[in-house]
């Protein structure tokens, strides 16, 4: 495997993880607020098309949709804004649930 | 199971009483959440707000049962942030030098994404938290730990490294069939034995 290979996979490995993080993310957000828009939709078709595809795609191209889906994650994001989640050096990001929702949607 | 590394939340797959996959993640937040694998490429969430309460067995904050709209991650990609006996290997093998995205990991997760099958990947996700307990219970686990880095891990590496891939896969097959003989019999054993309880 050449260094340059190595590296290429190293920054796919990390960009999967991250696609990965938010993928369950944006499923908290949905969850917790009852949000859903056809830009997530969007999001999570061109993941799910990632996915699937990923074996019949060379890893330059591999690494060029997960830049994308990245992009459109910090987008979605912006949009559902930056101070419900927590960014992490290591590239992870949690959701901060409201539970308050939770418990005014179980008192209806 | 171990973590998947330091400043990482980190997560396992494993199966429930009724052979279904499920993911749990402990999250750096202090949050958990657990997903259930359907079967039809959905799956339930259910998050808990403090780790304290899901460890103690207490019931979710918050629970959907039913399917989600969005598919599942495959199984491989469910692994990515959580430990697995391999991994462990690894950090003793390192200790305090260990990072998660060392060389080792990284090629075999590349190999496991690549050329390993979801069945096998499934009925390794479904024996290795009690290969991994087996072990730890042994009094000799580091010598145990030292050897799958050696036999295992780095023997893999170097055959994906030369391209021999039918070969790492032989081994990487060979060696969870025989952990699992030597940790997690005992331990199925007393799972199944609860499942015809029931």
């Amino acid at each position: 495997m050449s260094k340059a290979s190595k590296e290429l996979i190293n920054r796919l490995e990390k960009d999967m993880y991250r696609i990965f993080r938010f993928s369950l993310v944006f499923e908290d957000f949905t969850d917790n607020t009852g949000y859903d828009s056809l830009f997530l939709d969007k999001i999570y078709e061109k993941i799910y098309y990632l996915r699937e595809e990923k074996n019949n795609l060379t890893e330059e191209k591999q690494l060029e949709l997960a830049t994308d889906i990245l992009n459109d994650c910090e987008k979605m994001v912006d949009i559902a804004g930056r101070d419900k989640f927590i960014f992490y050096e290591d590239g992870d990001v949690n959701y901060i649930w409201d539970y308050s929702l939770i418990k005014r949607k179980n008192n209806e | 199971m171990s973590k998947g590394g330091k400043n990482r939340d980190w997560g396992y797959a494993s199966c429930d009483d009724d052979g279904k996959l499920t993911y749990t993640s402990y999250e750096k937040s202090g949050k958990v959440n657990r997903y259930t694998d359907l079967g039809n490429g959905k799956h339930t969430h259910e998050n808990w707000e403090k780790k304290e309460d899901y460890n103690s067995g207490k019931a979710p904050d918050y629970s959907r049962t039913t399917e989600s709209k969005r598919n599942n991650p495959s199984i491989g990609e469910v692994q990515k942030n959580g430990g697995c006996y391999l991994t462990t290997a690894c950090m003793k093998h390192y200790l305090n030098n260990f990072d998660d995205n060392c060389y080792e990991l990284t090629v075999l997760r590349w190999f496991r994404n690549n050329f390993v099958s979801e069945e096998d990947i499934r009925h390794y996700y479904s024996v290795a938290p009690y290969i991994v307990d087996g072990i730890e219970k042994e009094d000799n686990k580091d010598i145990v730990y030292d050897y799958i880095y050696d036999n295992i891990v780095d023997y893999c590496v170097t055959a994906i490294e030369n391209g021999n891939y039918e070969e790492a896969y032989t081994r990487y097959k060979e060696s969870i069939l025989s952990l699992e003989e030597l940790y997690s019999i005992r331990e199925l054993s007393k799972k199944f034995i609860k499942i015809l309880s029931k």
